[in-house]
């Protein structure tokens, strides 16, 4: 599996100028907007990153030479969700030492000093996020995953729309007890959902993998 | 080392039905004609397809539950399949080097070198498919496999690349008697010289298993007209094709022929005109 984490790291290293522009744009942000909005966005995108190196594997019909290499599919799936989170943990640390720098160089104060806790759970939480897109991209390869992913997104959205018009309390109510409730309380249960998450879609991936015929 | 048995696969109106076997130390060839099953084959064996029904056996395993220290003695070149091509000889090198124990980066890129692919940073996009395929070869070469499965390695190359990559595989074999290998070309006189026995098969069906040997020393195409043809004996003809002069024969007793039938014209058989008159029609 260290050989195929290998694999995605030297690919991930062939697009060093995107990496580079990445961190410009974090930059940039981090002086326009700064905050937890900076240390999101750069772990998303570090994250989005992380999960290209599938469409490598499904772009040039890599996949049945990678699965006769000594992995199982079980493993092939494993290298991939550690490669992705290496990816998030890799955009966060970038993304908080832009936002340490830019805070420091604008003599503010810094950010994760007072928000500590909720920088923390970004990390989860974003891993949990591109843990959704890796059984799709498995599953439909490189073009239709990202309509896939566009519907997905967008059937969210309707259901938020259609919960708020339901449901018998509003949104804020939620967001008030939520913010009412102990904030350690509030990030275990934000970490334990994300493990959840992380638990359902590395099985969904692997099922997908083993059942798909190359 | 290879075990086959009665595999199943229907893909739509198309249904692979096939057994063989690749026992230690041999080298097994595949021929048939583009879409007879030759990589539908290979594919089961590898675990890429599962079978509808039957059985394949790696190393006494079911193939579905080879492990990866299993995998790590397969060697595998696939025609249409390998690494990134945005990766290099030099990535490659590395990546072999984390997976296979034994592997050695430096001594991956000097046989690289020693084959042309001679600037270990050109990603493999730029390599020609000469390259390409001698890069394939030698990834599958690279940690001394005791199984080599290669799908058409030869496809798509001149006669001087086709020559440099069989060498490759001699002198792999030479290394060690017990490594086997299975092999599947268009190109007939490649396996000639490199199979010691030849698995014929169409429409997803074994024609004929024989061994290289047997095929080159008594198999024979025969060439008769019309009256020759009626009064030929026909118990060692395998198959028949009519052409303008008469018929073509293929017989695999050519010794029989050449003792009753001092006149007649025969030709030496091979494994271009067992696809041919075997996979030919009537």
């Amino acid at each position: 599996m260290s050989g195929l984490f290998l694999k995605d790291l030297l690919l991930m290293g062939k697009r060093r100028q995107s990496l580079l522009v990445f961190l410009g744009i974090m930059a940039v942000m981090g002086f326009s907007m700064g905050g937890v909005f900076l240390i999101g966005y750069g772990t998303m995108l570090f994250g989005i990153f992380a999960v290209g190196s599938l469409s490598y594997d499904d772009f040039d019909n890599c996949m049945p030479f990678l699965l006769t290499l000594p992995v199982t599919r079980r493993q092939y799936v494993l290298g991939k969700f550690l490669f992705s989170a290496s990816g998030v943990a890799l955009g966060w640390v970038m993304s908080i030492i832009v936002s340490t720098i830019v805070s420091i160089i604008k003599s503010e104060e810094i950010l994760i000093l007072n928000s500590a806790l909720v920088v923390i759970t970004l990390l989860p939480v974003f891993i949990a996020i591109i843990s959704i897109w890796i059984p799709i991209e498995i599953k439909f390869g490189i073009e239709k995953s990202r309509t896939v992913m566009a519907v997905a997104v967008g059937c969210v959205f309707l259901l938020g729309l259609l919960a708020n018009k339901v449901l018998p309390y509003s949104p804020a109510s939620a967001i008030d007890a939520i913010n009412a409730a102990p904030t350690v309380l509030v990030i275990g249960i934000i970490i334990a959902v994300c493990l959840v998450i992380l638990t359902v879609t590395y099985t969904i991936t692997c099922r997908i993998l083993e059942n798909r015929e190359y | 080392m290879v075990s086959v048995s009665n595999l199943t696969k229907q893909y739509g109106d198309y249904r692979l039905n096939i057994s063989m076997e690749i026992p230690n130390g041999r080298i097994v060839g595949l021929v048939g004609k583009n879409g007879a099953g030759k990589s539908t084959t290979i594919k089961a064996i590898l675990g890429l397809i599962k079978a509808d029904s039957g059985s394949v056996t790696v190393f006494g395993k079911d193939v579905a539950s080879l492990t990866g220290d299993d995998k790590r003695r397969i060697g595998v070149a696939l025609s249409d399949s390998g690494f990134s091509s945005y990766l290099s000889a030099g990535d490659v090198a590395k990546i072999l080097a984390k997976m296979y124990p034994g592997v050695n980066e430096k001594d991956f890129l000097n046989k690289c070198h020693r084959y042309g692919l001679t600037d270990p940073n050109k990603q493999i996009k730029n390599y020609s498919t000469g390259m390409k395929a001698k890069l394939r070869v030698l990834i599958a070469l690279s940690h001394n496999a005791d199984l080599l499965i290669m799908d058409e390695p030869t496809a798509g190359l001149d006669i001087e690349a086709r020559n440099e990559i069989l060498d490759i595989l001699r002198g792999y074999l030479s290394e060690n008697e017990n490594r086997s290998i299975l092999i599947t070309s268009h190109i007939a006189t490649d396996l000639e010289g490199l199979c010691d026995e030849i698995y014929l098969i169409h429409n997803g069906e074994v024609l004929l298993h024989e061994e290289t040997d047997v095929i080159l020393s008594d198999y024979a195409v025969i060439k008769v007209d019309e009256e020759g043809y009626e009064a030929l004996d026909k118990r060692y003809i395998l198959k028949s094709h009519r052409e303008s002069y008469g018929y073509r024969c293929l017989t695999n007793e050519r010794g029989f022929y050449r003792e009753n039938y001092p006149g007649l014209t025969m030709e030496k058989g091979g494994i271009d005109d067992l696809i041919l008159l075997m996979t030919g029609e009537k």
